[in-house]
């Protein structure tokens, strides 16, 4: 694999916080390539890590040491809305990825940067959001506040908005923590199609079955550091109860 | 018949205040930023429309000049909190003391008289010489004729991508980041834009009242604050949309307010009771529709 | 919409039966009705509505007799101002009295009768009359303009080697804009020569006083609240340099100034009753009135300090002399 069809490459990257006065090294000299397209499972117990690597990559939190590029140009050099368009970081929590005083319509088009762009009219926004919310269960619901939605429809929205957005490389945190089955389900389903529409996908899952079936490639990570990383076949449930103790 | 007289005055300064109310609760809403800023924009968009208009600039440019120094000072309370990570009171709150000190170098004095001067209100007022017992119905139909006006394009501006960008910036500031919009300047932008409309409040009561006065912004702050309160609790909160609901919660407040307080001046409590009378109805308004404080005002945003 | 609809429902059925009752509105039980309306209770404003409704009863108006009397207090918040005098003009009383400036401001709006203010430091600026000597319809009123020309003559005849005289004002006061117009223009027919010392805070007082010391024979601050507030450093500097220290009011001398003639809030009073009466009586277009000074303070320890001897038929003429200087 070379550099240039790799949408995202970090290279020794270590993340220090400072809790309660005392240095945690969260991230540790860690170093990840993932090639354009690809959908990769991240596991690892709390505190591994994965959080903060994910917020690194999304130019939230600065790392200490190392480099991020994305797209082929360093995080360090690219300016906030550069990186917004770039990459998108949808939260475990539902309400974090979605503004509660704009209706679902509204939540869209802010988000939508096709539509700023290409000057598309009302009605044709209208019909645009209508067939992508109705197999989410929420094409009557256009109208409606975002904060009238429940958890679950939240999530789902924001996974909506997280296709809408013009970033290739989409990180998910999480994303179906707190959903029942059902919605769960349609979440993975809109995963599948982001990723099928060309997105590169980073998700973090606690959930050892999809660990091991969803995506194409498990990156485990323990102390801040990868100690496993497999692709496609590759993988194995007895190295992944090795390395992660879940299967 | 004398109880009609108050309603009459409430209504009048209900929809002169309005103005005043809707800057507070659009920052606190839809910025989530309670805004302090109200208390000194409101003196000194009246001072800057006295100042100008003394002197001979016509009416309609002096109104905008206004509204801008108003938004100015609104900026500034943006720009201190952004900047300097002051707290957003007490950004506020030196905002407040700027613009008292402005508004006194601004007239040369504390007091600027505007009685004979064209205003606003000139062709109503020539119109409601014929009504009978002084009644303030022109006036106030022109009131709800600017405030509809107004609201109009307070909406639309909110529906723009603009007024959509400012609206997550406001809810959300940490999802907003991830799309990419500044959030900072946007609460600059907002904060300038609802003391532009603090600002105007005050134009349109020195203009009513006929004089100017720096003491004019004192206890707007609270008034404001209390009739948002009460605008928000007497409207049913479901059937209208998010901003419409706090656009409209505060010119039914404000009205609400003011006829309250014209209703305690009518009765004439001593003045030292005024306060505690209005403080009162207020917390009965609160305590009456309590159960009705439901997720739309209280969720904690993210 | 519901409860929305029946709100403003209600404001506009209620204001619709208001334009309707209001044509039957009727004067309240014979008698004459005098509203008194005023921004803040004070003491020197309490002596002006005491002595007004204490001239219209020596005047044949007796409260409870034929005339009723409905006072209105903003309570300091000038925003409610408007609100009194909306509510007064509907009330439909033979007089307005509007004690203060913004009260008479407001009211001089909304009013459609006689209005008589009072206490208003200039009521041509303010824009309530165009004159002070000519009548104007339906309004009139008294200021409390500080009486300058009494002051100045008080200056020559307790010290008249006088020549240079060294005036402290803050320009950021509306009295004072109004005071130092006044200074200028009677100084020169008394033989003054004016030094003006701008102080802008209470702060600036001291060091402003100073530098006037070298180059007058005699400080005079304006009726300015900025340098009353700040009027012990002014008091030091005077007994330093032992020259005289004149000012405008009761309070201040007690203070330490050296002499003061002082608007009379009681006659103020009296006056604007005078016109409140001549209202009642039918009259229409009748002058405003300027206070005349007439009570003279004097400090006799400010005088020892500052080595100035006040003259015997000064001190006759006094209404206090204050033997020692207030902390």
């Amino acid at each position: 694999m070379t550099k240039s069809d790799s949408i995202l490459t970090v290279s020794n990257v270590t993340v220090t916080f400072s809790r309660w006065g005392q240095a945690v090294r969260a991230v540790r000299d860690l170093t990840l390539s993932l090639p354009r397209g690809q959908w990769v499972m991240l596991v690892g117990h709390n505190g591994s890590g994965k959080s903060t690597l994910l917020r690194a990559i999304s130019g939230a939190i600065r790392p200490e040491t190392g480099d991020i590029v994305l797209t082929g140009r360093s995080l360090t050099d690219m300016s906030a809305s550069e990186i917004a368009r770039s990459v998108f970081l949808v939260h475990q929590d539902p309400l974090m990825g979605t503004a509660s005083t704009l209706t679902l319509f509204e939540n869209l088009l802010v988000a939508d940067h096709a539509a700023a762009t290409a000057n598309c009219s009302h009605k044709e926004l209208l019909g645009k959001y209508v067939e992508l919310l109705r197999p989410l269960g929420l094409a009557d619901r256009l109208k409606q506040l975002a904060k009238t939605l429940s958890g679950g429809e939240r999530q789902l929205l924001a996974l909506l908005i997280g296709r809408l957005r013009p970033s290739p490389l989409m990180l998910l945190d999480e994303p179906l923590a707190a959903l029942d089955p059902a919605k769960s389900e349609l979440c993975i389903e809109q995963i599948r199609s982001m990723h099928a529409a060309g997105k590169t996908v980073v998700q973090v899952t606690h959930e050892p079955h999809l660990a091991l079936r969803a995506g194409d490639r498990t990156v485990v990570l323990a102390n801040g550091e990868i100690v496993y990383d497999a692709i496609g076949d590759d993988r194995s449930s007895e190295a992944l109860r090795r390395f992660w103790g879940g299967v | 018949m004398s109880w009609i007289v108050p309603l009459d005055i409430g209504l009048l300064m209900g929809l002169l205040l309005a103005w005043a109310v809707l800057a507070l609760a659009l920052g606190f809403r839809l910025l989530d930023f309670p805004d302090l800023t109200v208390e000194g924009s409101f003196p000194l968009g009246a001072a800057v429309f006295a100042v100008l208009h003394r002197t001979g600039v016509p009416m309609l440019l002096s109104i905008p000049c206004a509204m801008l120094a108003g938004g100015l000072a609104g900026a500034l309370t943006g720009f201190l909190h952004v900047r300097f990570r002051l707290n957003k009171f007490l950004s506020g709150i030196i905002v407040i003391a700027i613009a008292y000190s402005l508004s006194l170098r601004i007239m040369g004095g504390s007091n600027i008289g505007l009685l004979g001067l064209s205003s606003v209100f000139d062709c109503v007022e020539r119109l409601e010489e014929s009504l009978p017992g002084g009644v303030h119905l022109w006036t106030a139909l022109l009131l709800v004729g600017f405030l509809l006006v107004g609201s109009t394009l307070i909406l639309g501006a909110l529906a723009t991508r603009t007024g959509l960008r400012l609206r997550v910036a406001g809810s959300n500031p940490n999802y907003a980041r991830a799309l990419g919009i500044n959030v900072p300047a946007n609460l600059v932008l907002g904060l300038a834009a609802t003391n532009c409309l603090a600002a105007l409040s005050g134009v349109l009561l020195a203009m009513h009242q006929g004089f100017a006065d720096v003491g004019m912004g004192q206890g707007v702050l609270i008034l404001a604050l209390a009739a948002m309160t009460i605008g928000e609790r007497l409207l049913p909160e479901k059937r209208l949309p998010f901003h419409a609901f706090v656009l409209v919660a505060a010119v039914v407040g404000s009205v609400a307010y003011q006829v309250v307080v014209a209703y305690a001046v009518r009765v004439g409590l001593a003045p030292t009771d005024l306060k505690l009378a209005t403080a009162v109805m207020v917390l009965a308004v609160v305590a009456l529709r309590v159960s009705r404080d439901g997720n739309l005002l209280s969720e904690v945003q993210q | 919409m519901g409860r929305l609809a029946k709100i403003l429902g209600v404001i506009a059925v209620l204001t619709v039966v208001a334009i309707v009752v209001s044509k039957h509105a009727a004067t309240p039980r014979g008698g004459k009705v005098v509203a008194i309306a005023t921004l803040m209770a004070h003491p020197a404003l309490d002596a002006v509505q005491r002595n007004l409704v204490k001239e219209l009863e020596r005047q044949g108006f007796v409260e409870g007799k034929n005339v009723r009397y409905v006072v209105r207090n903003a309570n300091g918040q000038v925003q409610l101002a408007s609100n009194i005098a909306n509510e007064l003009s509907a009330q439909g009383s033979d007089v307005i009295v509007a004690i203060t400036t913004p009260m008479a401001q407001a009211v001089a709006k909304s009013a459609r009768g006689p209005v008589v203010f009072a206490a208003v430091t200039d009521p041509v600026g303010a824009g309530l009359i165009s004159s002070v000597d000519k009548g104007e319809v339906l309004i009139t009123g008294t200021s409390d303009a500080w009486p300058y020309e009494d002051q100045l003559k008080l200056i020559r005849k307790i010290t008249p080697a006088v020549k240079r005289l060294g005036v402290l004002y803050n320009p950021g006061e509306a009295a004072s804009q109004f005071g130092i117009k006044e200074i200028r223009r009677f100084a020169p027919s008394l033989g003054f020569e004016l030094i003006e010392g701008a102080a802008s805070s209470t702060n600036d007082v001291y060091p402003v006083a100073q530098n006037l010391v070298g180059r007058v024979d005699a400080l005079f601050l304006s009726s300015d609240n900025t340098v009353i507030g700040g009027v012990a450093a002014a008091v030091k500097v005077a007994v330093e340099h032992r020259i005289p220290l004149y000012v405008g009011d009761s309070g201040t001398v007690e203070k330490g100034g050296l002499a003061a003639v002082s608007v009379g809030y009681s006659e103020l009073g009296t006056e604007t009753g005078r016109l409140v009466a001549r209202m009642l009586n039918g009259e229409r277009s009748i002058p405003a009135v300027v206070a005349r000074g007439s009570e003279v303070y004097l400090n006799k320890k400010a005088a020892e300090l500052m080595g100035v001897s006040i003259p015997t038929e000064v001190l006759q003429s006094a209404t206090k002399v204050y033997d020692e200087i207030a902390k």
